[in-house]
């Protein structure tokens, strides 16, 4: 389990929370990630791996439980720039059951709201548009999905990280043929077992686009730890050396930081202003 | 080409659209209701949507002719710009469209018929040569062979001839020039940097060799060339590196080819340069030694003079002084 003391430490690696309705929904994610239930939480039922990289929640039905779920993750698992994804069932006119579609499109059907995922990579399989509902219903829009949690999540999610770092899937469950009655929960572990391939390619890109972002912040970081733990610095001061070793990184990563020479951070700063100006400058 | 092409609903029958979306064969289309819906929102990563743009097809509305900044010019007193795309298929780092966008989606606006009935209004009201820049917010040539905007805006100028166009791009894809005659009040506009810096910090560009050669091809028809030393950035050998790029360029372009070269110094606005940061912290040209100077970022005012007179001296031995102009619109 993550202890608090987990989530003082700057992390290190990226993060992937996945947000589905039902526990039907995560199953078989859960047996292929080997996640664990962490006990004692009242709100949701969260699971996660034994590095924290990624949690799995089951929210509930509806967008504002999905929208509550995300909100939970953000503060139970602090993380600068974790992937979101929900992943659930959608029913719709055409929908092919047991196909997994990548959402291009959310409309909330009550705010008429629009919202449109971008990809990190390119979908391989068909895009679709989806229609959230605020209750089940028995018809279907001519075109595209319908669900009842993914505006909540979407919209949520969107305020938390840059969108490049939010997917949504959905597995087609009912159609005109077969209505949503016939859906059964071993049928939908079935579907996102067989669907999985797909769901861990986009789980990985996610995960993996997480820990990109973190890696040249992370660098800085242990810089700044470095010379902190020569001298004290005002939070100004920070800031400042902050920059002067970002660019620092980039011109000159292979010499040592010029601490040897320099006894307090105003000493450092100047001495860093003074170098990265003089430098040469090759391409 | 994008994978993903968004289209308003209500263009999605415009013929423009119907001939784009069957040349095109997109994947996947999805409708919305306007570009904006996916362009403007807040919290979208430049960088990542860099990696794949998608395209979205869409009608500009509100003013589509607009003043230029102060400041953007080559000589003339009423300077105006079009744009019939936002966004580049480039991606140079000192691009002030990464930081001023929020999406890098490539938006392109199909209602040319609009544009040019507000481009009539404007030249017809002027009284004296106006000039109209349709590189500002896109690369005028790099998409064409998409938008067709050659094709349809060169003919319409020709008609005017007391308004100047100017095409500012780094593209090499000169076909559809090459198959109209050279317009009189027409310049295209080449914007170089020298060829290790542009490796470096002009990504997807064609090389700075192609560029000068595709120049070559378009002034031996005739056509008037703008050279564009903008934005001038520094090296330690700084005077070697624009020299031997300037050489090349008169050395290939007849100097009675040439209509105009801008000169601007490396500046941005201090919001834009820090996004720029938080977009690219490990890139080696936002790791330069600039300097807040109101509002704006740049190199220091002695080394940027410094970097500017050398260059217009240089170029004087060239060409006459009235034709070097300095573009600093911030």
């Amino acid at each position: 389990m993550a202890t608090k003391t987990d989530h003082m430490l700057p992390p290190t690696q990226g993060q992937l929370r996945i947000v589905a309705a039902l526990a039907c929904e995560l199953k078989s994610l859960i047996a292929r990630l080997q996640l664990s239930k962490i006990p004692q939480l009242r709100a949701f039922d969260v699971y996660t791996n034994r590095e924290h990289t990624i949690y799995a929640l089951v929210s509930g039905v509806g967008k504002v439980a999905s929208s509550a779920a995300t909100a939970f993750l953000h503060a139970f698992a602090p993380h600068p720039c974790p992937g979101y994804f929900n992943l659930g069932i959608a029913g719709g006119a055409q929908a092919e059951l047991g196909q997994v579609y990548q959402i291009g499109k959310i409309t909330d059907v009550a705010t008429q709201t629009n919202y449109y995922p971008s990809f990190i990579s390119k979908p391989t399989i068909e895009v679709a548009s989806l229609h959230t509902v605020d209750q089940a219903q028995s018809t279907y829009p001519d075109l595209g999905l319908v669900d009842m949690e993914a505006s909540g999540f979407f919209a949520t999610a969107r305020r938390l990280v840059t969108q490049e770092h939010i997917e949504v899937c959905k597995i087609g469950s009912d159609n005109l043929q077969s209505p949503t009655h016939r859906i059964t929960s071993s049928q939908v572990v079935q579907w996102v077992q067989a669907q999985w391939p797909y769901i861990e390619t986009r789980c990985q890109r996610l995960l993996a686009y997480s820990t990109e972002q973190l890696t040249y912040q992370t660098l800085i970081e242990q810089a700044l730890t470095q010379v902190k733990q020569q001298c004290r610095c005002s939070t100004y001061q920070q800031h400042q050396l902050r920059e002067l070793l970002r660019r620092w990184q980039v011109l000159n990563s292979d010499q040592p930081l010029p601490l040897q020479a320099c006894t307090n951070a105003s000493q450092l700063i100047r001495r860093l202003t003074e170098q990265l100006e003089t430098q040469a400058y090759d391409w | 080409m994008a994978a993903i092409i968004y289209v308003e609903q209500a263009i999605r029958q415009h013929p423009r659209v119907r001939q784009a979306l069957k040349r095109l064969n997109p994947k996947q289309v999805i409708e919305c209701e306007h570009y904006g819906e996916i362009f403007n929102p807040k919290g979208q990563n430049f960088r990542q949507q860099k990696l794949q743009p998608a395209l979205i097809l869409a009608e500009k509305q509100g003013r589509k002719v607009l003043p230029t900044p102060e400041g953007f010019g080559i000589g003339g007193q009423q300077n105006y710009y079009f744009s019939h795309m936002l966004n580049c298929v480039y991606d140079c780092r000192y691009c002030f469209l990464q930081g001023m966008y929020p999406s890098a989606h490539w938006v392109w606006f199909v209602n040319y018929e609009a544009f040019i009935e507000e481009l009539t209004q404007t030249i017809v009201q002027q009284t004296q040569p106006s000039y109209f820049f349709s590189g500002y917010d896109c690369d005028s040539l790099a998409f064409d062979s998409q938008t067709r905007f050659i094709d349809t805006f060169l003919p319409f100028f020709a008609q005017y001839p007391q308004a100047l166009l100017e095409l500012r791009t780094k593209s090499t894809h000169i076909r559809s020039l090459l198959k109209h005659a050279a317009l009189p009040n027409c310049v295209v506009a080449f914007s170089l940097t020298p060829a290790v810096i542009a490796e470096q910090v002009e990504h997807k560009t064609p090389s700075v060799a192609k560029r000068i050669h595709a120049m070559q091809q378009l002034a031996h028809q005739g056509w008037q060339i703008g050279v564009r030393l903008d934005p001038l950035i520094y090296a330690s050998n700084f005077t070697q590196l624009y020299q031997q790029l300037i050489d090349e360029i008169m050395h290939a372009i007849p100097s009675q080819s040439i209509h105009s070269i801008s000169v601007g110094p490396l500046r941005f606005p201090t919001k834009m340069y820090q996004r720029l940061v938080d977009l690219y912290p490990q890139d080696r040209l936002l790791a330069h030694p600039l300097h807040k100077r109101d509002q704006v970022m740049s190199y220091q005012a002695e080394r940027e003079q410094q970097m500017v007179d050398w260059v217009q001296t240089y170029l004087r031995q060239y060409v006459d002084d009235q034709l070097i102009f300095q573009c600093t619109p911030w």
